[in-house]
């Protein structure tokens, strides 16, 4: 049993089936890299996870314990999803941040949220604020983005962008952090930045699954790849191993063009 | 550069102008309507101490508290026929005293001051128009920016709900809405007025009454819901212009709808359909002369009628033209305020 259990999931839009049956366990401080072509699923099984997605079928467990059942309607509802999604934080493409909130707003806004429903808020909400803040502030820092804080998003590059949505993910203190193709609505200049930070990230030992097309990063990053393909797992695996000695001829064929061959 | 600065300049120039003309017209409509007020009411108080006079056959004494009203209105012609009346009065009595001189010199006097009067209250004269003409366009004024601002009040919260209707997944819902904007926006205003004026009193139930509120509440009614209609259309585009990040963002991060739209989209939905909704308003200022069909005391009913003939003038048509400053200033100022809340939230974008 890992920090992370999927088991059976399976997803059809339509007819097509997007998710069949996929089951996989990852390990608390693992970074587990999610590749393969376009259509081979790995955005919506990280949509499953977050439950932006509903799962026709399957389960999740976090640390042991049920999140979901897509046979369960106590996991269905609205407020026991928006209680279970806080165990995942995502990172998407094109970052989503709130356009009208400066970096700093954007990382303490869900938080203070949250806050706003216990009663230490009411009892001393300022204190309960500038905790917060503070937190917001010491993660803005993390991120390189210290003199940036009071910014825009739109007065921030593709980059920084990123690195506060990353920060405004981290602020939940999410048990797995997710990542949708979090580069590839950067420019390589900017890609650099990004993909630092989340090797930082996985220094300090934080449990990971990252959906990406850079290659040479989800072999350094990641210690178990993910290799999808038409909507199953067709290779799962130690990074190093599953990238220099893929098993599967697909596996093979899709790295190819990466290893240069 | 510079171009671009004196482009600015000149915008701005514009605004401190129309600014000013419009803050130059509520003060002279101000300052007419407490000067105005003022008069009437001493004038008024004046006018009844003199007709009492004239009641206790104390004519001499009547004469001097008829004059007294024409120092503080020298238009009241009321009191030009007051002091007539009393010189006829008072003829009668020499008259009676047989001293025909005398008597005919009070007939004299009340033929002089009777033409004075009909001289000083002669409504032909634009210069004895202009203020009772004012006054009648202010009075229709209040009355336009009372439905003007009720409609508002009603039809953008409401226009929300619809809007949230026609985006509801429940098909009768959504169907329902969708039908009543259909006819909303299918037939004319001024047809739907009318309906909804008219309709119930058809129906044997008047629930309007016929006195002056009743109308008012049936244009409102009438207004609210056919702007809540224009309105909702725009609200729909608004929120389906933004992102699905957005509210996918807010999901992952644990909020529920409601924050989501409180805290996340409202404000971009504002910012989407600030444009849109100034036009319409600025055509609902004007729409509101519509209800003069259901003779609602709108500017433009109180402008017209004076051409129709009312209070002493008729066939009079530069009242009906001067409705238009009034509109000009009020949509002047909506259009500086407009541009002050699109240039606020240039903050983001």
């Amino acid at each position: 049993m890992g920090l992370l259990d999927v088991e059976n999931i399976s997803k059809s839009f339509g007819n097509t089936e997007v998710l069949k049956n996929i089951s996989f366990s990852l390990e608390e401080s693992n970074v587990l890299s999610i590749i393969g072509s376009s259509g081979s699923g790995k955005t919506t099984l990280l949509r499953c996870l977050n439950f932006l997605e509903k799962a026709d079928n399957g389960i999740i467990k976090v640390a042991g314990e049920t999140i979901f059942d897509a046979n369960d309607p106590r996991y269905l509802k609205a407020s026991a999803v928006r209680k279970n999604r806080l165990h995942f934080g995502l990172v998407f493409q094109s970052f989503n941040l709130f356009p009208q909130y400066t970096a700093l707003e954007n990382i303490m806004l869900a938080k203070e949220l949250q806050m706003k429903k216990t009663p230490e808020y009411k009892a001393d909400r300022r204190a309960v604020h500038n905790a917060i803040e503070a937190e917001a502030e010491s993660l803005l820092k993390m991120m390189g983005l210290g003199d940036r804080m009071k910014n825009y998003p739109h007065q921030l590059s593709g980059g920084q962008c990123q690195r506060v949505a990353i920060a405004r993910a981290l602020a939940l203190k999410p048990d797995i952090l997710c990542f949708d193709e979090p580069t590839s609505a950067l420019d390589p200049e900017l890609t650099g930045e990004v993909l630092k930070v989340i090797r930082e990230l996985a220094e300090q030992k934080r449990t990971m699954i990252i959906v990406t097309h850079e290659m040479a990063f989800a072999r350094d990053v990641s210690n178990e790849v993910m290799f999808m393909d038409g909507g199953t797992v067709l290779e799962y695996g130690e990074s190093r191993e599953l990238f220099e000695n893929p098993k599967q001829e697909r596996t093979k064929q899709f790295l190819s063009r990466f290893r240069g061959e | 550069m510079s171009a671009d600065k004196s482009q600015t300049i000149k915008s701005k120039l514009f605004n401190y102008l129309l600014v000013a003309a419009c803050l130059l017209l509520i003060v002279v409509i101000s300052v007419f309507y407490i000067v105005d007020g003022n008069k009437n009411s001493k004038s008024t108080a004046a006018m009844a101490k003199a007709d009492a006079t004239y009641e206790s056959q104390n004519y001499e004494q009547a004469i001097e508290d008829y004059k007294a009203v024409l120092a503080i209105d020298s238009k009241k012609q009321s009191a030009y026929n007051g002091i007539a009346n009393s010189y006829m009065a008072l003829s009668e009595i020499a008259l009676g005293q047989d001293d025909e001189s005398l008597s005919n010199s009070y007939i004299n006097k009340a033929n002089q001051i009777t033409e004075l009067g009909n001289k000083n209250c002669d409504t032909t004269q634009f210069s004895n128009q202009l203020p009772i003409v004012f006054k009648s366009l202010n009075n229709g004024f209040v009355q336009t920016l009372k439905l003007f601002g009720i409609t508002l009040l009603g039809a953008l919260p409401l226009g929300l709900l619809i809007s949230f209707g026609t985006r509801s997944k429940v098909k009768v819902v959504n169907g329902f809405f969708k039908f009543l904007i259909w006819i909303v926006r299918g037939t004319p205003l001024m047809l739907q007025l009318i309906l909804i004026y008219y309709g119930p009193g058809t129906l044997g139930n008047n629930i309007w009454g016929s006195k002056e509120t009743g109308r008012f509440w049936a244009a409102a009614v009438a207004f609210v819901i056919n702007y809540a209609c224009y309105f909702s259309e725009i609200f729909r585009g608004g929120i389906q212009g933004i992102p699905v990040g957005q509210d996918e963002a807010g999901l992952v991060l644990g909020m529920t709808k409601g924050e989501i739209f409180f805290k996340v989209k409202l404000i971009q939905m504002v910012k989407r359909i600030v444009p849109p909704i100034s036009n319409e308003i600025l055509t609902l200022v004007k729409d509101t002369s519509l209800a003069r069909i259901i003779a609602f005391k709108e500017i433009i009913f109180a402008g017209y009628s004076f051409m129709k003939g009312s209070q002493g003038i008729s066939g009079v048509v530069w009242p009906i033209f001067f409705t238009g400053i009034y509109y000009l200033v009020c949509n002047g100022l909506l259009t500086i305020g407009f541009s002050k809340l699109e240039k606020k939230l240039e903050y983001f974008k």
